[in-house]
């Protein structure tokens, strides 16, 4: 029973930490890119004056 | 459309896993002489076909790369490449937890035991070789070396039948040796990893955009 349950838990906590860590990376990432089309409209707005 | 198959694929993986769950620990009966760690092979094989999967999706993005140069064809490459290393990772878990209560030993260099361990480097080599060089050199290695590597998913599959191996082979010419209780629950298993693939894919491939989305944005930025 240990090495069934100790198979069953490596499966999930891989594949839920994983799951996790994309998730968590892709917030980032979508955060990231409201800030950096931000700066560039700030940027085309300062050319164009 | 991606992020409606996403949602789709959410709430059928809500559905599955608990049932899944259900099947190996209720459903199918206890092994006579391997005992309850028989069960571990539900999910290590289910793991493994799907590891296998994805290399062949990352050998057909790889190709249809090099075909028309497009990059989302190497963003799904990555994508599955990533996934296909994350579920040979616990194929290559999970095979020891039986093994060493069935086979007295953790390990052995069975062929099938070593040509799956080659495997997961050459696909960790692959997500690596993603990681550095300008954006279409990296692009263009990365399609060649996925269909190279590729070579050894075939290899690891006839690896039992073509050399000698201590590996159980449960699918063979001669049927499947399973109980039909156990055989059904085998197959739920790859079709909810199936669903667990797809889903991963799908977030994956999109972080992997977002990220070239940031690059571009940044680049613009500069100018």
């Amino acid at each position: 029973m240990v090495f069934f349950t100790l198979g069953y838990a490596v499966i999930w906590i891989l594949i839920l930490g994983y799951t996790a860590l994309i998730r968590s990376q892709q917030s980032k990432l979508e955060k990231q890119i409201v800030i950096l089309e931000e700066r560039l409209r700030e940027q085309e707005r300062a050319a164009e004056s | 459309m991606l992020e409606g198959w996403k949602k789709f694929n959410f709430w059928v993986l809500m559905l599955l896993v608990p049932i899944n769950i259900y099947l190996i620990f209720l459903y199918a009966p206890v092994e006579k002489t391997m005992g309850i760690v028989q069960k571990v092979f539900y999910f290590h094989v289910a793991s493994a076909w799907i590891g296998l999967l994805a290399f062949v999706v990352v050998f057909i993005a790889s190709i249809a790369y090099l075909a028309n140069r497009k990059v989302q064809m190497n963003h799904l490459a990555l994508a599955s490449a990533e996934i296909g290393t994350l579920f040979i990772s616990c194929t290559l878990l999970t095979g020891p937890l039986w093994a060493y209560p069935i086979w007295n030993t953790w390990w052995t260099w069975d062929p099938r035991l070593t040509t799956t361990l080659v495997l997961w480097f050459m696909y960790v080599a692959y997500i690596a070789l993603q990681g550095g060089g300008t954006a279409e050199n990296r692009r263009r290695f990365a399609a060649v070396y996925g269909i190279v590597a590729f070579i050894n998913v075939p290899l690891v599959f006839f690896s039992a039948r073509w050399w000698r191996s201590i590996h159980p082979i449960v699918v063979s010419g001669e049927g499947i040796g399973l109980t039909p209780k156990m055989r059904f629950v085998m197959f739920f298993s790859i079709v909810t990893f199936s669903f667990l693939y797809t889903y991963l894919l799908g977030l994956r491939y999109k972080g992997i955009s977002l990220a070239e989305r940031i690059n571009r944005l940044k680049a613009e930025l500069s100018q």
